[in-house]
């Protein structure tokens, strides 16, 4: 029996037809599983090209990006154990014009370059909990997060709030800590060239947030002019200590930010 | 076609009065010690209505309550005349049919008062009075389905061979409905061992029944219609209907099948707590009143030499009953919140999925 | 090892029961002495006598009262309800007074009773006689509702049903009868609230029930030729519900779909969609989409109640287009 298309939506498996856009188109769209995937591993999604239907991001291209970050070459030679320790600095630019308010920028810095740190950790080595000594604003002592990899973004900038964050060695449990977040943001400064303190293998320092013109998507899908708030992220790392370069290390540290920033993480 | 309210105003019908006043069934057939039951069951069911009439104004029985004052000696009648392990069927007008089965006041009032302590818990109300174990297999809330689930019961009592009866009480309103009249059938082809009492108030709800009736005798007529005897009975006389339901338990027991009983009688209350029955003609329910079932009994019990004193006695005890199960009933705790969520099914649970 | 019909699995199914249990007693209108006007309880009368399978006048509140009386009071009986769509006459007695009684009772009375059905379309009956009605049982909380797809299922089924101590609405489907499968041999007894993975795949779930479980398997053949690999799940028990292999397939597949034979609105796959966006969003990779009649009576003309029920083509059609947008 042949049927006039105008029956087709009503009959099984029919679908109504697409409302005629009111205004807003919506940008390259994500499946939650995408999404969720793309968090779990730390993969950026805007960046990438999709080779599913009309361009979609599909799980396999996930899975593609994330295993290329895992395997991305060292940028530098490891030292040999006995010969002049490689420490490499490296620094980058990152938008978070929705990572400054709540939670603070602190908090989600913290919780990128912890799971920076444990995802690079668990392909080279035994996976130890990690311990984060966070050092700013300035003015402030110094301040231990234990445990990082077990609380969420919320979790740390509760920790970091709490009158009861141990200071820097009074916490006895504590392994010492490994990673070390200098915030300094109010001193002027876009970053500076953190150092490696006693058994710190990664430092991260960050300065002030400066609020610029940036290259914005527009609600009919065209491009124009809007402000974005930029950070500077400088990070020094023991290359051989941590079998990463600063380079692959910053990168994963900026991947999971700008997830962050763009939503695509939940 | 024919209109009621265009041949008469609202609550203007023609008036029903009820039967003269008389001693002649001072000499029905019904022992001295029975007749004294007879009257601690009224007198009992009566003071515990007006009691729960007492605690709804006061807010302690909440949601809606259907008294039976008034009504008593139809189901005190044939609560003396069934025997321990029959089956009683009520509608939610079921306090009385309750009490009836020797279910205890304080559950009972505990159960108006949505308390743990009450029959069922706090989980099926006034309406939905039940007690297992005592026979009372439920008070149901749909007009016209328990009279089918009462054959069910009286179906099961002869497949087993136990000799059990199943009696379902129910309103004049009833007899109107689909149900009633697929449970007569039914009742009548299998000749099921069931027992069916329509207590006709002359009310449907706030109409009069035989506004809205094709017949006179709403049940009383039909029973022709299904091969059954019609009985109409003196509902306000319990000796009258304990006799008329002797004979009745005793045909479905030996195995001649159902009876349809239509016991006239008057409800002293509106249909419900929130009714105050303005549709009654005031000289119809004045004379129902000064013809109370507990009334005329107390007269007759004196006519037969009971003395006043023991009478009074049987009153107070009724009181002293009533109030402590109204003691009970107010320190019962409130249901936990866990009970809202047990016996949906038989293992006691009440999960959907997994 | 037999092949029986779906229909002739119905009656060893209740045979199986009645004869291990005297308190099984079979009760609906042409059940005894005809054997069902579908023949789904052929045999029962001459083996267990005129006391235990009783035929009855249309009478369907009377007969679903009475079985809910009977089961009050020690029996466990099986009551014929001819055509699902004729519990509307009796929804009373189904709704108000089965599934409450015993939570109103606060347990004081159970009631191991099950309804048989003859459920669904296609069968040219028109629109009072071809409804399906599981999803009207499934919003009533304290009912079980059942609906086998196989011959082997209807005899393991009904026999759970009928052990069971709670009222169970078993659907058996008109149109599926005449359809033989293969019985073992012996006791059969299912297990309610489980579901079976009919067809196992990667790329899509399928969720079908009754007749639409044969339609959704035609389609995952379909779709397998050109590389969809979906994965049939037969549903067969709405409550309880087995969400877990619902939710397993979901979260392999990343897809679902359900077939139904319901009209559009309220069916049971509108339920299943719900919890899965609730309980797997994170897992689905695009929307989840039912596959239904439309929401309009059913026709009684062929070609008519053909063109808007599912078929196995306008199932394989939905996922293949899905997956590609």
């Amino acid at each position: 029996m042949s049927v006039p298309p105008s029956l087709a939506p009503f009959l099984p498996g029919g679908r109504p037809a697409p409302r005629a856009s009111g205004g807003h188109r919506p940008r390259q769209v994500h499946s939650p599983r995408v999404r969720r995937l793309a968090h779990d591993r730390g993969v950026h999604l805007g960046g990438l090209t999709g080779t599913g239907p009309r361009g979609r991001v599909t799980t396999d291209d996930v899975d593609r990006a994330a295993s290329m970050a895992e395997s991305l070459p060292l940028a530098t030679p490891v030292a040999a154990p006995g010969t002049v320790r490689a420490r490499h600095t490296a620094v980058t630019e990152v938008e978070v014009t929705r990572l400054t308010t709540s939670p603070d920028l602190l908090a989600w810095l913290v919780e990128s370059s912890v799971r920076t740190v444990r995802s690079v950790r668990a392909a080279t080595a035994e996976v130890v909990p990690t311990t984060v000594s966070v050092h700013g604003p300035p003015g402030g002592a110094p301040r231990t997060v234990v445990n990082a990899h077990d609380l969420g973004v919320q979790g740390i900038e509760r920790v970091l709030g709490a009158a009861d964050t141990p200071l820097n060695g009074s916490e006895g449990r504590a392994s010492r800590p490994e990673l070390s977040v200098h915030d300094l943001r109010g001193t002027g400064v876009l970053f500076d060239v953190p150092v490696l303190e006693d058994g710190v293998v990664v430092a991260i320092s960050f300065g002030d947030v400066v609020d610029r013109p940036t290259v914005v998507e527009l609600p009919d899908g065209g491009r124009g002019i809007g402000i974005g708030s930029f950070v500077h992220l400088a990070l020094t790392v023991d290359e051989h200590l941590a079998g990463a370069s600063a380079a692959r290390l910053l990168a994963r540290v900026r991947q999971r930010l700008e997830a962050h920033e763009s939503g695509s993480s939940s | 076609m024919r209109l009621p309210l265009a041949e008469h105003r609202y609550g203007e019908h023609g008036v029903v009065l009820p039967p003269e006043r008389s001693d002649s069934n001072d000499a029905l057939d019904v022992d001295l010690e029975t007749r004294r039951q007879l009257y601690r069951s009224m007198r009992e069911m009566r003071t515990f209505e007006k009691r729960a009439y007492d605690l709804f104004m006061k807010q302690l029985v909440k949601g809606t309550s259907h008294l039976s004052l008034g009504m008593e000696a139809i189901a005190a009648g044939f609560g003396a005349a069934m025997h321990e392990d029959d089956y009683t069927f009520a509608t939610y007008r079921g306090h009385a049919h309750t009490l009836a089965r020797g279910v205890p006041m304080t559950p009972v009032l505990a159960e108006l008062l949505g308390r743990a302590n009450g029959l069922m818990g706090g989980k099926g109300g006034s309406m939905h009075l039940t007690s297992v174990e005592h026979g009372m297999m439920g008070s149901y809330a749909i007009i016209g389905a328990h009279l089918t689930i009462a054959n069910g019961a009286a179906w099961s009592a002869q497949y087993r061979g136990s000799g059990q009866v199943a009696v379902c009480f129910f309103g004049d309103g009833t007899t109107n409905i689909g149900a009633f009249h697929e449970a007569l059938n039914y009742a009548a082809v299998y000749r099921l061992p069931v027992v069916f009492v329509c207590e006709n108030n002359l009310y449907m709800e706030y109409t009069s029944i035989r506004d809205i009736t094709a017949v006179a005798h709403p049940a009383a007529d039909r029973a022709a219609a299904y091969g059954l005897e019609s009985i109409v009975v003196d509902g306000n006389d319990a000796d009258a209907v304990h006799l008329a339901a002797l004979e009745a338990l005793d045909r479905a027991r030996s195995g001649r099948g159902p009876s349809l009983v239509e016991a006239l009688t008057y409800r002293h209350g509106g249909h419900s707590r929130a009714d105050p029955g303005k549709y009654r003609p005031t000289g119809e329910v004045d004379a129902w009143k000064a013809y109370d079932p507990l009334t005329i009994y107390r007269e007759r019990l004196g006519r037969l030499g009971v003395p006043e004193a023991e009478l009074d006695a049987m009153d107070a005890t009724a009181l002293a009953l009533v109030d402590a199960a109204t003691e009970g009933a107010i320190a019962g705790d409130l249901p936990s919140p866990e009970s809202a969520f047990t016996d949906v099914w038989a293992d006691g649970g009440w999960s959907w999925r997994n | 090892m037999a092949q029986l019909s779906y229909r002739d699995a119905v009656a060893r199914g209740i045979a199986q029961e009645m004869r291990r249990d005297e308190r099984v007693v079979v009760v609906g209108e042409d059940i005894a002495g005809a054997g069902g006007v579908f023949k789904t309880t052929v045999g029962l009368l001459d083996e267990f006598g005129p006391k235990r399978v009783i035929d009855t006048p249309i009478s369907e509140q009377a007969i679903l009262g009475a079985a809910m009386g009977a089961a009050m009071t020690g029996l466990r009986p099986v009551a014929e309800i001819m055509f699902s769509d004729f519990f509307a006459v009796c929804w009373d007695i189904v709704v108000n007074q089965i599934a409450k009684t015993r939570y109103m009772t606060a347990g004081q009375v159970t009631m191991p009773l099950v309804i048989k059905t003859g459920n669904g379309g296609g069968l040219r009956f028109g629109a009072q006689h071809s409804q399906s009605i599981e999803n009207w049982a499934m919003a009533i909380p304290g009912l079980k509702v059942v609906t086998p797809s196989t011959a082997e299922d209807v005899v393991g089924l009904m026999a759970a049903a009928i052990r069971d101590d709670d009222p169970v609405i078993f659907c058996e489907h008109k149109g599926l009868y005449a359809a033989k499968g293969e019985v073992p041999d012996g006791e059969i007894v299912d297990t309610l609230g489980t579901a079976k993975v009919r067809r196992p795949g990667r790329d899509a779930t399928i969720l079908a029930l009754g007749m639409m479980v044969p339609r959704a398997l035609a389609a995952a053949e379909d779709l397998a030729t050109r590389g969809i690999d979906a994965e049939v799940i037969d549903v067969r028990s709405l409550v309880p519900l087995d969400t877990r292999t619902i939710l397993d397939s979901v979260a392999r597949t990343g897809r679902l779909f359900t077939v139904e034979e319901n009209p559009q609105l309220l069916g049971w796959g509108a339920e299943i969609a719900s919890l899965v966006a609730d309980e797997a969003f994170w897992d689905l990779d695009g929307p989840v989409q039912r596959i239904t009649t439309p929401h309009i009576p059913l026709p009684s003309a062929d070609s008519l109640e053909d063109l808007v029920m599912p078929s196995a083509e306008s199932v394989a059609r939905t996922v293949e287009k899905a997956l590609q947008s």
